[in-house]
């Protein structure tokens, strides 16, 4: 491979590796990504919907960190860091979880569009929630949802696996008829059951955060780690997986193993994060999106912004669902109604709507 | 024995491949060897499995019957990050639905020698350059890889093929969809490969002029006419020897192979596309026109 002198510039002397991995004025703006939840934990501890004056958090803050005395009634221990702390942490995990397995599925399937769920997780999860909540009062909704959204993607994948090959429409067929399925069984519970069980399902599946606890965050917090681990690990391997499956066996990538694992550990991330804050809509879609519209597409840049913009964006988002109006709105409301027209947005400004 | 392990023990050597997709046979007994640093042509009709030989050299698709050797080893036994070191492939026209930079894309070619947690490093990004400039496309390294013309495109999988250091470069069809001008520059690039480097290449063509202008060797294929004949190797356990052997197929795929003066023939060609031609020869170089 060693070339000739004189072959060696061709008259391009700018570009040569000197060349600055991300163009000059991204490079300040990805360090700000990534850097972004920092200020929005900050902000959002302040918010809330219980009266703290910031002053006197600020004050309760300084008072544990430094040697400063400040006498406080306790119930302001309690709403900072048994209510406000987890819930912000939460909502920071959730934003991650669900912006990291958009973004990895969105580069399996080759395609800007496709959200975590588009394997039945959420109807899985769904599905889960309203047995536990309805017919299995012993079951917490958390680990219902969690082991049935793991059924449901497992019901995906084993469908969708012919041989020892599993095609991407075959996936995302079977990922349809996964969520008709657990949708109808949805129905039937519902269906059967009393009406204040059919209310705290619906309530469940709007996605909300209000019911954050410490307990909540440390089931959730390793299989999130996990997976966002793994893929941040193998995240220039979307690069090649996602130029498509020959392209990638031509350069000798295991596909149907790489895809295995990618696979897995975006769904054991986005479980998790369902299973403790219900289905929270377009989320996975919006935030790749807006970091593939200033970073370009390359993963090695998107899979860690993707953990850092996902929890500031849904952890502001929450800011708004708990302090624009006087009561309290699910965040999934709010994540889909901000995400529908930005969805539209994008079908209609962008010809990457359809697989190849 | 000795003698035929001689035979293959450079290049690329395919000793009585057979395949059938479900009932039709597409491929039987192929039987040829390449030379190391030569081009060959693979020429042929439509469906008359030229795409589906290249796969099974590269090891997309698994052969019902035969062997493939490169540089004698069987790559049966190869794993897949091994061969994509030894042997580049580059598919008909290629779409991206991200529009990853073309250093990004090029990047990939790197993947056989990038170790399972890592990405790319300089070493990675300093070949990749060197393969852009070798191709003479590193201005736009940072160009979006959906933004460039066809032409451009098809170097920029060339040069990907190139990142993974081939010894061998398999290309299906590498001038479809380009114009004449990006034709007969990525057909320059292929040969100046082989030239220079010393890469076996292994092509698909449909025009057979680019054969005869542009090729060592010539290979040219026939469709099975009795595709929907249950495959030989069925019969062979089914059916008595005698009426296995009336059913096994005669024909096989290659009509002729060699120099392309020799397999250009209006003869082979009549046997192969089924159409009449005339060979015309203009200072020294022939040309084939077919009869209207």
């Amino acid at each position: 491979m060693k070339l000739p002198e004189n072959e060696k510039n061709h008259g391009y002397p700018a570009c040569r590796p000197g060349i600055p991995f991300y163009l000059k004025w991204k490079k300040p703006a990805f360090i700000v990504f990534l850097l972004l939840p920092v200020p929005v934990f900050f902000v959002s501890i302040f918010l809330g919907t219980y009266p703290l004056p910031p002053l006197d958090l600020l004050k309760v803050l300084l008072s544990h960190i430094t040697a400063y005395e400040y006498s406080y009634p306790p119930i302001y221990d309690t709403v900072i860091f048994n209510s406000r702390f987890p819930r912000v942490l939460i909502a920071m995990m959730v934003g991650s979880a669900l912006s990291i397995s958009g973004a990895t599925f969105q580069g399996i399937f080759r395609n800007p569009l496709v959200s975590p769920y588009i394997l039945g997780l959420s109807s899985g999860a769904a599905f889960g929630a309203a047995l536990s909540i309805a017919v299995i009062p012993e079951l917490p909704a958390q680990i219902g949802a969690f082991i049935f959204s793991l059924i449901a993607l497992g019901f995906s994948y084993t469908m969708a696996r012919v041989g020892r090959q599993t095609s991407t429409v075959a996936l995302i067929l079977s990922g349809v008829i996964t969520s008709s399925v657990f949708g109808a069984l949805l129905s039937i519970i519902q269906y059967i059951t009393d009406e204040k069980a059919v209310q705290s399902i619906v309530y469940w599946t709007m996605g909300c955060l209000h019911t954050s606890c410490w307990s909540k965050f440390y089931d959730a917090f390793p299989l999130i780690l996990t997976g966002c681990l793994i893929i941040y690990l193998l995240r220039w391997k979307l690069n090649v997986l996602a130029l498509g499956e020959e392209e990638a066996k031509a350069v000798g990538m295991n596909v149907e193993l790489y895809k295995a694992v990618f696979i897995t550990a975006a769904s054991l991330a986005a479980s998790a994060a369902v299973a403790v804050a219900g289905i929270i809509g377009l989320l996975g879609l919006i935030v790749p999106h807006i970091l593939r519209m200033i970073f370009g597409p390359d993963h090695r840049k998107i899979i860690p912004l993707s953990i850092t913009f996902g929890a500031a964006f849904l952890a502001l988002v929450d800011d708004i669902a708990r302090s624009t109006f006087g009561f309290e709105i699910p965040v999934g409301i709010i994540t889909t109604l901000l995400g529908a027209p930005f969805f539209l947005y994008l079908l209609r400004t962008t010809k990457i709507g359809g697989w190849e | 024995m000795k003698e035929k392990n001689i035979q293959k023990n450079k290049g690329i050597s395919v000793e009585n491949l057979t395949l059938s997709y479900e009932k039709n046979l597409v491929l039987n007994n192929v039987n040829f060897s390449i030379k190391k640093g030569s081009v060959v042509s693979l020429l042929g009709p439509n469906g008359c499995g030229k795409t589906t030989l290249l796969k099974i050299i590269n090891g997309f698709l698994r052969q019902n019957e035969g062997t493939v050797y490169i540089d004698s080893r069987n790559i049966e036994e190869i794993a897949n990050r091994e061969l994509a070191k030894i042997l580049g492939h580059v598919s008909q026209m290629h779409k991206s639905s991200f529009p990853f930079s073309v250093l990004d894309v090029v990047l990939t070619g790197r993947m056989p020698y990038i170790s399972i947690f890592a990405s790319p490093g300089k070493k990675d990004i300093e070949k990749a350059y060197q393969v852009l400039e070798f191709m003479g496309i590193a201005h736009f390294a940072q160009r979006p890889y959906t933004q460039i013309s066809g032409g451009e495109r098809q170097m920029v999988m060339i040069a990907k093929a190139l990142a993974q250091e081939p010894d061998f470069l398999l290309l299906d069809e590498p001038t479809s969809f380009l114009d004449l001008k990006n034709q007969i520059h990525v057909l320059k690039t292929i040969i100046n490969l082989a030239r220079t480097r010393n890469i076996t290449v292994l092509m698909t063509l449909h025009e057979p002029n680019y054969a005869l202008l542009f090729s060592d060797e010539v290979i040219l294929l026939r469709k099975l006419e009795n595709g929907n004949f249950t495959n030989r190797h069925e019969y062979s356990h089914g059916a008595s020897p005698e009426k296995a052997k009336i059913l096994t197929l005669p024909e096989e795929n290659i009509v002729s192979s060699g120099p392309p003066e020799k397999v250009m023939t209006p003869e082979k060609i009549k046997e192969a596309y089924g159409i009449d031609v005339e060979v015309l020869e203009h200072k020294g170089k022939r040309m084939i026109i077919p009869e209207i």
